[in-house]
Formats: C-alpha cells, structure tokens, sequence
C-alpha cells in the first residue's frame, strides 16, 4: 500500500543511488530494452514516477499511486538519480533536468523529472526542441533498469 | 494398315483420374529430401524473411490504431490517423530500401516509432503527431545523437545510408 501524504511536505533532498520507479507497457520492449519512444516529456509536468525513499517498486502499479487504474499486469523499469543527465544537450547545454518531489494526497512517493532554459529558477518548463527531448529520452533509456517484467 | 480396336470404357470415373503412378503430385509422393530442400529453400531466402518481417511490422502497426488516450498509463496521446499515414508510407520505403525496423511501437510523445535494435546498438525513427520526425541513435552508454529529418524520399535513402553504416560499425 503506497504511502499517504498525511500532510507531509515535499523533500526535495535525492541521493545519486536512489531509484524513482516506473511503470511500463507490456509489448513495448524492444529486444528486452525500453526504446526511448516509451518515455515522454510533457509539455505541462515532468514525466511521473515514484521515488524508492518512500515507496516500493509495486507501488507504481496501485492504483493510488496510477490514478485509481489498474496496472497490476505491467512492467516497471528504475532510473537512478545520478543517472538522469543535469543538462543538454552535452557541447552546449541549454536545458538543466533534475527530480522533484510532487507528493499527491494517496501517492506521497510522486515525483517527477523536471526540467527548464538554464536560469530560469525552479519552475517546470518542457524544451521545444523535438531533438532535445529526444536526447534526453534516449539519455534516460540507456540507464534503465527493469525491476519487473510485465506478468 | 493396321487397325486400332477403340477398348469401351468400362468405368467412366477410373479413366477421369489422372494417372497417378506416371504424375502424382500430391504431397506424399514428393521425395523427402526434396521437400525439405524446397521447404529449407524457401523459408531461408531473403523474400521470404523479409516479407515475414514486414507482416510482423504490419500487425504492429495496425494494433496502434486502437489506442487510445494514455495507453502507456500515463498521459500519453495516441497516434494521429496523419503520424499513422506517415509512418506506413514511411515503412513501405524503407521494404523496398530492404531496411526495414526491427519493431514498430506507439511513441509516449504522441506519434509512431520505427525502432532498430542490434546488440548494444539502437536507432529509432520517431514520426511525431506533431508533424517532425526525429531520428535518435546510440552504442551502449555513449552520448546519442539526435538529428531532425524531412518526410521526403531522398530524406529516407539518405538516413537509410546513415544507420546502415552506423549498424555496420557494430
């Protein structure tokens, strides 16, 4: 059971080994790999998972944690912190990402990977670069791990 | 001169059956080894798997008209009937460019991907709902690299170009 806000605050302090948990279609590998086309950046909040500091794997599965859908047949893959690149594109970065603690009421784990223009603060504003988003996609499914094959 | 004696056919429905000791085609008079010649023949030759691979592709593909909003259990849009077209327009170049993706998957960001996958390499052809394409290729864990491309056909020989030598690398 995934654990309830309860009034909680967020903790925006991630350490490089900490693991944020998502959850994945079954039929979407691609020989045994997520391709980075499974993973998007949307335009108005960072693409979702749940943290490992307050959550186990299955929990990006329950559906406080899946918007009341049930997902207990799919797959979930983990990101590593340290693993999510800090800034893109590598010659010359233009775009900083990093993970933000979003609790919702029932799902306290929820996080998302934020990202926007270098200096411009602690707000979210996705790239519209097709390209960057890309990258970074690409980026991310080079370090994904999967905890769980779809049953 | 001699004369031929006409026999009367006696049975009707015998001299209708084809003469099956001099030409029996049917599959249990067809020498073993020779079947399996022309089985081995015809599943190892490069038509056949390529045409096999393209059907696979094509019942991919025709499974992505039935997603709908957040099929990937988040947010994301299904595939436009115009990223749809494009991708199979898309995929009928790349059969007769004899390039053709190891899967076809619906793209989280809203539009189709043609995915390549061979040992720790990977490239993708992503035809967005927006109207891009975006190509993505990478080795292992070095840095991708990410490129825009047009729909056109000298577009699609050229990137062809390009993975088919980044794949030859491998």
């Amino acid at each position: 059971m995934p654990q309830r806000a309860m009034g909680r605050l967020p903790d925006q302090s991630f350490v490089d080994d900490e693991r944020l948990f998502r959850r994945y279609r079954p039929n979407d590998l691609v020989d045994g790999k997520l391709a980075p086309a499974s993973l998007a950046i949307p335009k108005n909040s960072g693409p979702s998972f749940v943290r490992e500091k307050y959550a186990i794997p299955e929990d990006v599965l329950h559906p406080d944690c899946a918007g009341a859908r049930d997902f207990s047949g799919w797959g979930i893959f983990a990101l590593r912190v340290g693993d999510i690149p800090p800034q893109l594109p590598p010659d010359v970065p233009t775009h900083r990402f990093w993970p933000q603690h979003v609790p919702l009421e029932d799902c306290y784990a929820h996080t998302e990977i934020w990202c926007n223009r270098i200096g411009q603060g602690q707000t979210y504003q996705a790239p519209n670069s097709a390209t960057l988003k890309t990258l970074f996609r690409a980026m991310v499914s080079q370090h994904l791990k999967i905890v769980r094959e779809p049953q | 001169m001699p004369t031929i004696a006409f026999e009367p056919i006696a049975n009707q429905k015998a001299w209708l059956t084809p003469p099956t000791r001099i030409f029996d085609f049917s599959a249990e008079a067809w020498p073993q080894p020779f079947v399996d010649k022309i089985v081995r023949s015809s599943l190892e030759s490069e038509y056949t798997q390529r045409l096999t691979q393209y059907l696979a592709l094509l019942r991919d593909f025709f499974r992505l008209r039935n997603l709908e909003l957040g099929w990937d259990g988040y947010a994301a849009a299904p595939p436009t009937s115009r990223s749809l077209i494009r991708a199979l327009s898309t995929l009928q170049r790349l059969l007769s460019l004899r390039f053709l993706p190891s899967r076809i998957i619906p793209s989280a960001e809203g539009g189709v991907a043609l995915c390549y996958s061979y040992l720790d390499s990977f490239a993708q052809l992503e035809l967005l709902n927006s109207g891009e394409t975006v190509v993505v290729s990478y080795r292992g864990a070095a840095v991708p690299e990410a490129w825009e491309i047009s729909d056109s056909e000298q577009e699609t020989k050229k990137l062809v170009r390009r993975l088919q030598s980044f794949f030859d690398r491998v």
